[in-house]
């Protein structure tokens, strides 16, 4: 009778639960809330190659996301205190070669003028709570950009390695031809590079949100909170995987086959190993997917504090 | 915890293993939108929501929009569950004031029914987190369809459509393991042999072609010759692709 009761309960809670999501999209639409103005990009004194923008939130109550994809350029975002999103641009460092007669980014205005174009070359836009950085034509242009403790992330970079600091959200970080280094992050991540490095120090895991970290010719270093639940994938192709985890190793995939149309024996553990390398295996009980790949390199997975 | 209860709650027709699958689905559905009914919190959540819908509009995403109503939908199905397990379990036929008689000899229907009413809305789950904006949701949603027992053709599909174009390395090669278990499908070998070929991400393109080694697509091998041969392809891929057509030769 009272396990009958939790049961109802669920059910009511979920009814409740059931009402407004459902409804939501009939509802009438309120105003669009206007744009806010764009603060323009300002040279902190002294240093002619840098600019620096502040943009706010629309709720900073809430996690704002930030979204960025640019070819050349490093990016590092730390999390601080602040409610805002601070943007810090540097060019003048890049390989790029710029147009021929294209003043130098670097260069201090001719006495007595000012210069009225933004050598920047980058926007910055907020549209509810989602703050996008845009690089016009490529050039060479570092970020070092502020943000909430709690912001999401949707960062790639091609030429260019990515940093990011003390940030919890759900973490979305790619480059190309770089290495990404993410450092007492929380939340969930899903991170990739082609050419480079991939360490991680995860401080907090959402729970039950599966994450991936993965390069084609890089290690992949990875430290998780001694007591996260997951289930690890692990593989390298051309090298090895290690961790000071106890790891209780499964023989087969979360994925098994019950297709009787293909060949178990061919799927079966030695065929597993040969093709693809991979240790599957769960730490604490179990729990989301974390995947931990690389093609040239080794895996490691550290147990941190 | 909840668990046992559960298992003990269920009539002798329903294995441990559904009522694992049960829990699993209630525990996934905690996981998506789950506003408490604490009005502050209510607020903000149907702000958020508000606000997605609006951002629908302004830019047309039709598949956010789906996803609301999936989830709407994916709720009241539970509901109906929930209240057919609370029938069920109904101990000694008494709650409710009821008269039911105790035996479980005419619930066999109604548990299949169940049965396939839990099945869609798994499938429904699984479906709506593959349209999420964060790459997270997205794995969630693949990694998920390995714990459907027949999935339908639509789940084939999304899978297929996730390989091809999810803007994210890292959901598409969730995307490959997912597929294995219907490797024996022509479309999926087909998508595949189609994927390795698009693939930017030569990581991917690892993947699928050890993908092909390991459930023997035979059909793929003039594609693997191809990118074994071909000079802009990563070094890599192609010496895998050789070793691949290797294996299959």
């Amino acid at each position: 009778m009272r396990n009958m009761k939790r049961i109802l309960g669920y059910v009511l809670t979920l009814a409740a639960l059931a009402v407004p999501v459902s409804a939501q999209p009939s509802e009438p639409r309120p105003p669009e809330p206007p744009l806010l103005p764009q603060a323009p990009p300002q040279a902190p004194a002294g240093d002619a190659n840098a600019q620096r923008v502040t943009i706010p939130l629309s709720d900073p109550s809430r996690p704002g996301t930030v979204e960025m994809d640019i070819v050349m350029g490093n990016i590092t975002i730390k999390g601080t205190n602040r409610r805002d999103i601070l943007v810090d641009a540097h060019t003048g460092t890049g390989f790029v070669p710029r147009p021929p007669r294209r003043r130098a980014d670097d260069e201090p205005p001719p006495a007595g003028l000012r210069r009225l174009t933004q050598n920047g070359g980058f926007s910055v836009e907020e549209d509810r709570n989602t703050v996008s950085i845009d690089v016009g034509p490529p050039r060479h242009i570092d970020f070092t950009i502020e943000v909430p403790l709690r912001t999401n992330l949707k960062i790639e970079t091609v030429m260019g390695s990515i940093v990011v600091e003390g940030v919890e959200g759900e973490l979305e970080v790619e480059s190309v031809n770089g290495s990404v280094a993410l450092t007492n992050v929380g939340g969930s991540v899903v991170a990739h590079t082609v050419n480079g490095k991939l360490t991680a120090t995860i401080a907090r895991s959402a729970p039950q949100q599966p994450m991936a970290f993965t390069s084609m010719n890089g290690s992949v270093d990875v430290t998780l909170p001694a007591a996260v639940k997951a289930n690890l994938k692990l593989r390298s192709d051309q090298g090895d995987v290690y961790t000071d985890f106890d790891l209780q190793l499964r023989r087969e995939s979360s994925n098994p086959s019950p297709n009787p149309d293909v060949d178990t024996r061919r799927n079966g553990r030695t065929r597993v190993i040969d093709v693809d390398n991979a240790v599957y295996g769960s730490v604490n009980g179990g729990g989301p997917d974390f995947e931990m790949r690389t093609f040239n390199g080794n895996v490691y997975v550290r147990k941190g504090k | 915890m909840e668990h046992d209860k559960l298992s003990r709650l269920l009539p002798d027709g329903v294995d441990q293993r559904e009522s694992d699958e049960l829990d699993a689905t209630w525990r996934m559905l905690g996981a998506i939108e789950a506003p408490a009914p604490d009005s502050e919190r209510m607020r903000t959540r149907l702000d958020a929501v508000i606000d997605a819908v609006e951002q629908t509009h302004v830019a047309p995403q039709p598949r956010l929009f789906r996803t609301y109503v999936l989830q709407g939908l994916a709720a009241a199905a539970v509901l109906a569950i929930g209240i057919g397990i609370g029938w069920f379990a109904r101990p000694g036929g008494s709650a409710f004031g009821g008269t039911r008689p105790t035996s479980d000899t005419g619930s066999a229907p109604e548990i299949a029914a169940m049965r396939s009413e839990m099945h869609d809305l798994r499938e429904m789950v699984s479906l709506s987190l593959m349209q999420q904006q964060s790459a997270s949701e997205r794995i969630k949603g693949v990694t998920w369809t390995g714990q459907l027992d027949r999935p339908s053709g639509e789940i084939v599909s999304a899978l297929l459509e996730t390989l091809m174009h999810d803007p994210n390395v890292n959901v598409r090669l969730a995307t490959i393991d997912a597929l294995e278990r219907f490797a024996a499908r022509e479309d999926v070998r087909r998508g595949t042999i189609e994927a390795v070929q698009r693939q930017a991400s030569p990581l991917v393109q690892v993947a699928l072609i050890d993908f092909m080694v390991k459930t023997n697509e035979r059909e793929s091998v003039a594609t693997l010759r191809q990118l074994a041969m071909d000079p802009q392809v990563n070094d890599a891929v192609r010496a895998r692709a050789a070793w691949g057509l290797q294996q299959l030769g």
